[in-house]
């Protein structure tokens, strides 16, 4: 009796601090979506990073680095090996992708139907390179609850898109750390319910000043056995970025 | 018999209009029949030729996954023993294998999606399908330009590049990393009949691309037997022309013994059902024709035999009374359906074949009743028809007719043979 | 005796209504008679004729010709009988509309499979005997009323029948030409002993008769040679 009475109230406590945590949180939905995106993101950035591709019967990597002028839509991704790919380069400016194919020789435009083909393998597609959509203002946020995600307790989000919001989900599931606060795990859902692609982020750094998680392992449903794995070897936050970055000659000459 | 001969033969004569109107309308009827089986005749070839000749081929080999979702993954990789058996085979007159895939053909500012088909050009040219189509001044990947493209004629207007222009073409590879060949030289142009085709094909050589899309330096091999070994078998589909077109099923069957469990054999009719249905439902019209001019035929003389018996009721009991037997007035009337029938026929057969030779010559030409877009649908026909007599065809028609003259002679027949002479002579006076 | 009538009755039957045209007619005819059945018109000398004629069955009574039963013959039999001992004449349209005069003739000889060389002379011949020479291919609607009523007397006789038959021959006939075709019949009768019966309900072919067998509502009612 005695013992069922202290879990009680363990559990009444437990209860209360995080309906407490909740209460004060949740109006703060939004807020911690906010916070996070600041946490990741700026307005311009210069990053360097390697994609491993990992399938049952094969594997690849790459390397590479990018320039992404968020303010102004504009980002640019020059691959640095393997000698196959070196020097393909991606240049998109607003909903428009460029690539440059080192061999030809020739810069070829992404016609819409390439648009939702994977982008050099990854499980990512040519169309996740332009998408605009940003958590803060295309979804309204409702705030779940706090669950252990990844072995952290954790914020889990349901975001969902707004009326009229170019976005092709149905319902992104974000996973927050409550402490230290970085995103651990996001989901996506399609318009069905079903679960899509599913993305952990772990091992947590300091990087650019910033602690955020640096591996990211991109998922398919659909595809088992299958993931994309993005290693942040370098993340300068807030750089200036030339100009003639952004321009058909640098995307035919990147270095 | 003889008398009896000339008897119905000038009964027929006696009243000459209502003679020739119903031999006329037999004789259409006919007309049309054989005009009909003449243009199937001719033109059912010309339809099988058409869609097995732009692309197919008699018998398509293929893995039947890739058959099911036809992506790289299911391409066939060991393709080598396919084409020996495919060699050794003495029903078979040529084969050409492929390696189809899809991705965009690029040119300057202007880009397109295609199906990239990698082709042998000596076996492909054997085949001897697409190389007739090629246009003038372009070849079909002889000599020197054996490492260039050949394009449909549509799609190198779309992109805007001619014979010469070099082109790009991306797609991506078996690992679904991003692949491309070229820019290469635009050496042929294709313009068949099938309007899709031409708008969305380009032929390059096969060991090219498969080299491009099987072999990734940058992949790294976690399972060994992934990894292709002869690139040379690499191939989706393989297109079989046979000897002769009526051992088809039997090749087939003799194909896919010998074929490893990966590859299935099909022939054209089961790779477009609905083709074969669309030519069967065009057999079954011909029969739906014949059925009516039938028809036609039994009530014309029908009703002409019948109103001329009628009209002879007395004479028939005179040639009673005289001692005509029953059966001889039977075969007497008989005798008269059978040269109305024989003159419908007569005259039917002339125009008919006239018709029919006329056209065979000229060409039915069926430009200016269906536009360009229609003829997509119905790739299968050129414009122009030629029409061929079937000899067949033409007998058997003649036959069921005259048959069905001398079946509904039967009833007016047997009525004037059972008249009673006293009955027939107070029929009239 | 080459015709023998005895107790002959027919009745003839609808649903509704049974008529009895013939009473018990009992009579002879012998060879090279020439007979007129007299009567008006349903005294049922048609119906006699006819039945002699094996055209019709007695319904009592039996018919011999030359002491055969005509009854009991099939249809084949008497098909035979008509076309080798009788000889027919019927009171219009007696020709075959698409034969020629003489073909028409021929025709009877055709049914015979008498040769067509054969043929074509007893055809002129008869046709020439009954005076109309020259007329041998004209089709009946090229000739008159008269001229046909000869091609069916020639007809008649290609076949040499025992017994010629004629229906009231004359009735389509006008007087003069009536008295034409019955002055060849009985000249035919005389010259060749044909047997003649005829029947008629015309006086002028009653003047010509050598034997009056007069009928009234079936019966038999005088049998007189008008000498």
């Amino acid at each position: 009796m005695r013992n069922l009475d202290s879990a009680l109230l363990a559990l009444l406590i437990l209860a209360s601090v995080s309906l407490a945590a909740i209460a004060q949180e949740d109006i703060n939905a939004t807020e911690i979506i906010e916070r996070m995106e600041n946490l990741m993101r700026s307005d311009s950035a210069y990053t360097e990073m390697t994609m491993d591709i990992v399938t049952p019967d094969w594997r690849r990597s790459l390397e590479m680095r990018s320039w992404d002028d968020r303010a102004g839509k504009r980002s640019l991704i020059h691959i640095l090996n393997p000698a196959r790919d070196r020097d393909t380069t991606f240049l998109r400016i607003d909903y428009q992708l460029w690539m440059y194919l080192p061999r030809a020789e020739r810069v070829i435009k992404i016609p819409p139907s390439m648009m939702l083909q994977s982008w050099m393998g990854s499980d990512f597609t040519n169309d996740d390179l332009v998408r605009e959509s940003s958590l803060i203002n295309d979804y309204t946020h409702e705030l779940v609850g706090i669950e252990e995600i990844e072995g952290l307790p954790s914020y889990v989000l349901n975001l969902y898109p707004k009326e009229g919001a170019p976005v092709t989900w149905g319902r992104i599931e974000a996973a927050i750390s409550v402490d230290p606060f970085v995103p651990v795990r996001q989901r996506y859902y399609n318009r069905r319910g079903e679960l899509d692609k599913e993305m952990i982020m772990s091992d947590i750094r300091d990087v650019g000043g910033r602690q955020i998680p640096v591996t990211w392992t991109m998922r398919t449903t659909d595809k088992q056995g299958h993931a994309t794995v993005m290693h942040i070897e370098r993340i300068d936050f807030n750089v200036d970025i030339p100009e003639r970055i952004f321009s058909q000659q640098y995307l035919r000459n990147p270095r | 018999m003889r008398i009896f001969m000339a008897i119905a033969w000038r009964n027929v004569m006696r009243n000459k209009k209502r003679s020739f109107i119903t031999a006329f309308a037999i004789a259409v009827g006919l007309t049309a029949l054989i005009f009909m089986w003449s243009l199937f005749d001719g033109v059912y070839p010309m339809m099988i030729e058409n869609m097995t000749s732009v692309f197919m081929g008699h018998i398509e080999i293929s893995d039947p996954r890739y058959v099911e979702k036809p992506i790289l993954d299911n391409a066939i990789v060991d393709g080598g023993p396919i084409l020996e058996a495919l060699a050794a085979n003495p029903d078979v007159e040529s084969y050409s294998p492929r390696l189809t895939t899809f991705g965009l053909v690029s040119f300057g500012e202007n880009s397109q999606g295609a199906a990239i088909i990698g082709i042998d050009p000596e076996l492909d040219r054997n085949l001897g399908l697409i190389d007739d189509f090629v246009q003038e001044g372009g070849t079909f990947f002889e000599g020197d330009d054996r490492y260039g493209i050949v394009i449909g004629a549509t799609l190198a207007k779309n992109v805007d590049a001619g014979l010469g222009d070099e082109v790009l073409l991306v797609t991506s590879n078996r690992f679904n990393n991003l692949a491309y060949l070229g820019p290469l030289p635009i050496v042929g142009i294709v313009k068949s009949t099938v309007p899709e085709f031409d708008a969305s094909t380009v032929f390059v050589d096969r060991l090219t691309l498969a080299r491009e899309i099987f072999v990734d330096t940058s992949v790294v091999y976690t399972n060994p037997d992934a990894e292709v070994t002869d690139i040379a078998g690499v191939l989706t589909s393989v297109a079989v022309r046979v000897k002769d077109q009526h051992k088809l099923e039997q090749v087939r069957d003799d194909l896919q013994q010998l074929m490893p469990p990966n590859a299935r054999v099909r022939t054209w009719s089961e790779i477009a059902p609905w083709f074969k249905q669309a030519l069967d439902i065009d057999v079954v019209f011909g029969y739906i024709v014949l059925a009516i001019v039938l028809i036609i035929v039994v009530a014309g003389i029908l009703n002409t035999v019948l109103m001329s018996v009628m009209e002879r009721t007395r004479e028939f009991g005179i040639m009673r009374a005289l001692g005509t037997k029953g059966w001889q007035i039977f075969t007497t009337v008989s005798l008269e359906s059978v040269f109305l029938g024989l003159l419908g026929l007569v005259i039917g057969s002339v125009c008919g074949i006239g018709l029919t030779l006329i056209f065979g010559q000229i060409g039915l030409d069926l430009y200016g009743s269906f536009d360009e877009s229609m003829m997509g649908q119905f790739y299968i026909l050129d414009s122009v028809l030629y029409p061929t007599l079937a000899l067949d065809h033409f007998i058997i028609t003649c036959v069921l007719i005259m048959v069905a003259v001398v079946l509904v002679s039967i009833y007016p027949a047997r009525k004037a043979s059972k008249m009673e002479p006293v009955a027939a002579i107070k029929a009239l006076g | 005796m080459l015709l023998k009538v005895e107790n002959v009755e027919k009745v003839f039957s609808t649903d509704h209504i049974e008529f009895k045209a013939l009473h018990g007619i009992t009579t002879e005819v012998g060879k090279g008679e020439f007979v007129v059945i007299a009567g008006p018109s349903g005294s049922g000398k048609t119906t006699l004729l006819n039945i002699i004629g094996t055209l019709d069955n007695p319904t009592e009574g039996r018919v011999f010709l030359d002491d055969r039963d005509i009854s009991d013959l099939s249809e084949s039999q008497k098909a035979e009988l008509r076309l080798r001992s009788l000889g027919f004449i019927f009171q219009a349209y007696n020709l075959i509309n698409v034969l020629s005069a003489a073909e028409n003739v021929e025709y009877v000889l055709q049914l015979q499979g008498i040769a067509k060389a054969d043929r074509r002379n007893r055809a002129l011949e008869l046709l020439k005997a009954v005076g109309l020479e020259g007329l041998e291919d004209r089709r009946p609607n090229q000739l008159s009323g008269g001229q046909q009523q000869r091609v069916a007397v020639a007809r008649a006789l290609a076949s040499e029948p025992e017994m010629v038959l004629a229906d009231e021959p004359t009735a389509n006939l006008d007087q003069a030409t009536g008295r034409e075709l019955m002055q060849l019949m009985l000249d035919l009768n005389r010259d060749k002993g044909i047997t003649f019966i005829i029947s008629s309900h015309d006086e002028m072919v009653i003047e010509h008769a050598r034997r009056l067998l007069r009928l009234l509502d079936g019966r038999i009612i005088a049998d007189v040679r008008p000498e």
